[in-house]
């Protein structure tokens, strides 16, 4: 019985990467729009992202889901009463729990995209100018790719500290690890044993993405010089 | 709109702000203390003291602050053998375990924060300290830790950020802070977007309080880093106009 | 005679095309609630109140989906949509009469105090001046404490049911309050539990108090009354043919929704 209610905390993993894959894409979408504000000649986008990240560090990742799920649906049936209708929006815990994270870690995916584009030599998009490039092809051809050898380090960071937030969503009733190690606790009164299950569970994760994320920045620094160049 | 019952219940949140607060300062305290000696053992050259600190800073910022809550307050106190040893009457107060718990989580960031620093600093400094006699604990105390700091302190800043939003996780284990000042209101009076929007305002003004001490900080301590400031380019010498003429003639001709 | 036919038959006609059920309901469930609530081994949910209203659906013709989530979210779930009915041995009390649309009653609640043996608490404002009490946020038996011995007593609130029973067994807290069957099922009968605590105090129902509720209903949302309607028929049908005192006797030995 104990092995089942294991095997049942284990199996919530699926859904604790599937939250955090989902998340990713957002915070690299929120990432890369406020990198181009950011990067652009515009006082005000820069002010617009500046606003972003004193947003996103001020308020907490739980305060921010809990806008998500519950405020959010809470104003739109108030204006909707206001108005005489019944609007609703129901926002699904996963879809709730995907936009808090990655607009949180959107302002960290912006941080590093920033530092990787800026760590791109400029003789490199001088070069690509002076051949007749076009801005879209000097973007994919010349600053995308190398971008991703020096956003890796930030990169995984960010990753790793973004699986770890998903445990928050257990809060608005996601059945991840840890929302499965809390219900097989109290139904089997062994508390301690399926926390350190789910812990086990989180490290495992960590470290597989640490050697994942190890051999992808080997891969792409083929080629290139180490150190300050 | 219900702004009304948030401002009837502002005692609520008063208190939850109080406890945030307890808990932001006592985990810091906490981290602080731990944290210096796990970072001088981490960048030891013995194996011995830097294997099992960086198992120990793996494992602490491997796991999700929820999960170190529930184990500490859950998972410690369901323990016999816990609960008969002297840390009994610690972990049956909830507020503490909640400070012991996230004191652990950011013990193991900053130790590996200033284990980064210790190793950045410029070794001759060690060097000189070393010539000098000093016993080693003198050289922690006067040269390292002092030089440490000063080069942690903008990670740091960011660390104690984070730590200000774990702290609104303790509702979990029961200790009702700002965010559980919130969802208690939420709960009594079937509202969700004021109570919760109100709390993000006072985490924002927390989080900027908090910026603005480090930038202080930063000033003071990190002097040496900043621009040249505009009198001292006044106050440097200048050429006399004779030398200058002739230099003139000689790159013309 | 004729025109009050056609007039029957109109409305009846009106409300069948308006009454259209939806096909399928989502039913909020607090599954920390054993066993009227629980996760089982390979993460669905059962219990007596699930296996209760799993019945209720397919008398009602209606396809449930049971979802878990802490207690106190099971209302806001259900003003959001995120939820159509909740199941969450909820108690009628004239806060939530406000918010929610009960069904009929299907059970009457009394409870009790726990605390340990021989620790002679009496209940009262005075007597419980500074003991810790633990309860699950939001539940009836929280805004009971909270009203009537709220200014004396310590009150900690949990997020499940089975929290404040591992906090009472490790000692945190001095008492605990709950619904007897729930209580001697999730704590009392398990282990030497009954060794070590004890019921104390009198017996209170929602004739003591209406903030204890009159009795247990599914929630619903008030402008859903076709779906109430129909779970109120399923309900009187069940207990016509004895369904709830067959799954009652399954969990518990005896009926306990009988009436008292």
């Amino acid at each position: 019985m104990f092995s089942d209610y294991v095997a049942m905390v284990l199996n919530g993993a699926w859904l604790t990467l599937g939250l955090a894959a989902s998340a990713l894409a957002c915070s690299i979408a929120f990432g890369m729009v406020a990198t181009t504000f950011k990067v652009s000649n515009s006082r005000a986008l820069h002010r617009v992202v500046d606003g972003y990240t004193q947003v996103v560090r001020g308020i907490p990742d739980l305060v921010l889901m809990l806008i998500v799920f519950y405020g959010i649906p809470d104003v739109i049936t108030s204006l909707g009463s206001l108005f005489g209708k019944s609007w609703q929006l129901n926002v699904p815990a996963f879809v709730a729990g995907s936009l808090a994270l990655g607009f949180i870690f959107g302002a960290y995916m912006a941080e590093t995209f920033r530092g990787a584009l800026l760590a791109i030599p400029v003789g490199q998009i001088e070069a690509a100018t002076a051949f007749g490039m076009t801005p879209t092809q000097v973007w994919t051809l010349v600053r995308l790719p190398q971008m991703v050898r020096y956003a890796l380090p930030g990169f995984t960071n960010n990753w790793l500290t973004l699986v770890k937030g998903t445990a928050v969503v257990s809060v608005i009733g996601l059945q991840d690890v840890t929302f499965r190690a809390k219900y097989a606790a109290q139904a089997t009164h062994e508390d301690f044993a399926f926390y350190i299950v789910s812990l086990l569970v989180y490290l495992a994760l960590s470290a597989v993405s640490l050697l994942g994320l190890r051999r992808v920045s080997t891969r792409y620094r083929i080629g290139a010089a180490s150190g300050a160049r | 709109m219900n702004w009304q019952i948030v401002a009837e219940n502002w005692q609520m949140f008063a208190s939850g702000l109080a406890t945030t607060i307890v808990l932001l300062l006592g985990a810091i305290v906490i981290g602080l203390l731990t944290a210096i000696p796990l970072s001088l053992m981490r960048v030891s050259k013995s194996r011995w003291l830097s294997w099992p600190v960086a198992s120990l800073t793996f494992v602490i910022r491997g796991a999700p602050v929820v999960i170190l809550l529930y184990l500490v307050y859950f998972g410690l106190g369901q323990l016999e053998l816990v609960r008969e040893s002297f840390l009994g009457p610690v972990l049956a107060n909830a507020t503490l375990c909640a400070v012991i718990a996230l004191g652990i989580s950011t013990a193991g960031y900053t130790a590996e924060i200033f284990a980064g620093c210790i190793q950045d600093l410029p070794h001759g400094e060690i060097e000189a300290a070393v010539s000098f006699g000093m016993p080693r604990m003198k050289i922690y105390r006067y040269v390292l830790v002092p030089a440490m700091f000063r080069r942690a302190l903008p990670q740091y800043a960011n660390e104690i950020i984070l730590l200000l939003h774990a702290t609104s996780l303790v509702s979990l284990i029961t200790v009702i802070d700002l965010t559980g000042a919130a969802r208690a209101v939420s709960a009594l009076f079937y509202i969700s977007f004021e109570p919760y929007l109100t709390i993000g305002a006072i985490y924002l003004v927390l989080s900027m309080a908090t910026q603005r001490v480090f930038k202080n900080l930063e000033r003071r301590f990190l002097r040496h880093l900043r621009p040249r400031e505009a009198n001292q380019a006044a106050a440097a010498p200048s050429i006399p106009a004779n030398v200058r003429e002739s230099t003139h003639e000689q790159t013309l001709g | 005679m004729k025109i009050r036919a056609i007039v029957a038959a109109s409305a009846l006609f009106c409300s069948a095309s308006y009454a259209a059920l939806p096909e399928t309901v989502t039913v909020g469930t607090d599954g920390s609630y054993v066993p009227f609530a629980q996760v089982n081994a390979d993460g669905s949910l059962g219990g007596f109140e699930v296996d209760v209203v799993r019945n209720l659906c397919e008398r009602a013709k209606v396809k449930c989906v049971f979802t878990n989530q802490s207690f106190d979210a099971l209302i806001p779930s259900l003003q959001s949509h995120k939820i159509d009915i909740i199941s969450g041995w909820l108690l009628k009390t004239p806060t939530r009469e406000r918010v929610v649309a009960f069904s009929n009653t299907y059970a009457i609640v009394n409870n009790r105090f726990i605390a340990k043996k021989g620790s002679n608490i009496t209940i009262s404002p005075e007597g419980l001046k500074g003991k810790t009490i633990a309860i699950e946020g939001g539940s009836a038996q929280d805004s009971f404490l909270t009203k009537t011995y709220g200014n004396t007593v310590n009150i900690k609130r949990y997020t499940g049911q089975g929290d404040p029973f591992l906090d009472l067994k490790n000692g945190r807290v001095d008492l605990t309050f709950g619904y007897t069957v729930q209580t001697d099922e999730a704590f009392l009968k398990l282990g030497d539990n009954s060794k070590n605590f004890e019921y104390i105090g009198p017996s209170f129902t929602g004739s003591n108090d209406p903030t204890l509720g009159a009795g247990v209903g599914l929630g619903f949302r008030k402008d859903e009354s076709e779906l109430r309607e129909a779970f109120n028929r399923a309900i009187a049908a069940a207990k016509a043919d004895g369904t709830f005192t067959k799954v009652s006797m399954k969990y518990f030995g005896h009926d306990i929704t009988a009436a008292r």
